[in-house]
């Protein structure tokens, strides 16, 4: 593995934090939906 | 968008969740703002979860997921993989870090430990400061580091306030 410098973006814009939370949250339903559905086959 | 999901089990009945979500044409040239030349590029995001978020999980969980990550890296060669930390609380022994920062350095150490030998870049992206920091990485083969660069650039020239 060959790694690049780190970008590092101490002060991020609004675009980019929307950005970051839109993202989290996609990822967050698509981890809850994988949960629930988990759950319902164990049952 | 079209996925790609697994679960990864320890004797204790903890399991961990793992869903590779590939990013559609519109994702990637609206929110990425990938070139329309690039677009046919796969990028791969990784998803990952417990369970039971409060209950710890085998170490050997975290193992087996990682070589059937290796496993998709070698089978989409192609492909970009982006993952970015989670900011839920996480049971763990390391009380000094945030979970941010504990994902971060699992991740990371896991990663490291697959790709040890393979040809595959990475690039980091860290936004935020102090324990409000984002933790962001992306696997590609040298073949798309010119995507790479553009949406690096992108975020750097357009993000940055």
């Amino acid at each position: 593995m060959k790694p690049t410098d780190t970008i590092r973006i101490s002060h991020p814009s609004a675009a980019l934090v929307a950005f970051i939370t839109d993202a989290r949250r996609r990822k967050g339903d698509r981890i809850e939906s994988m949960r629930q559905e988990f759950l319902k086959k164990q049952k | 968008m079209s996925s790609i999901q697994n679960v990864f089990s320890d004797n204790e009945g903890n399991h961990l969740l793992v869903a590779l979500d590939f990013c559609d044409d519109i994702y990637k040239l609206n929110a990425l703002n990938i070139p329309e030349e690039f677009a046919d590029t796969q990028i791969i995001d990784i998803n990952i979860g417990k369970v039971y978020v409060n209950q710890k999980i085998h170490f050997s969980v975290f193992f087996k997921m990682s070589t059937w990550l290796m496993e998709q890296f070698q089978k989409y060669p192609d492909a970009i993989f982006t993952y970015i930390c989670a900011i839920q609380e996480l049971p763990n022994n390391h009380p000094q870090l945030n979970p941010q920062q504990f994902r971060w350095q699992l991740f990371d150490a896991l990663s490291t430990r697959i790709l040890r030998n393979a040809d595959i870049q990475t690039q980091d992206v860290i936004i935020g400061s102090g324990e409000y920091q984002t933790f962001g990485r992306a696997f590609y083969r040298l073949s798309q580091a010119p995507i790479i660069h553009l949406v690096t650039a992108n975020i750097k020239d357009k993000y940055d306030a």
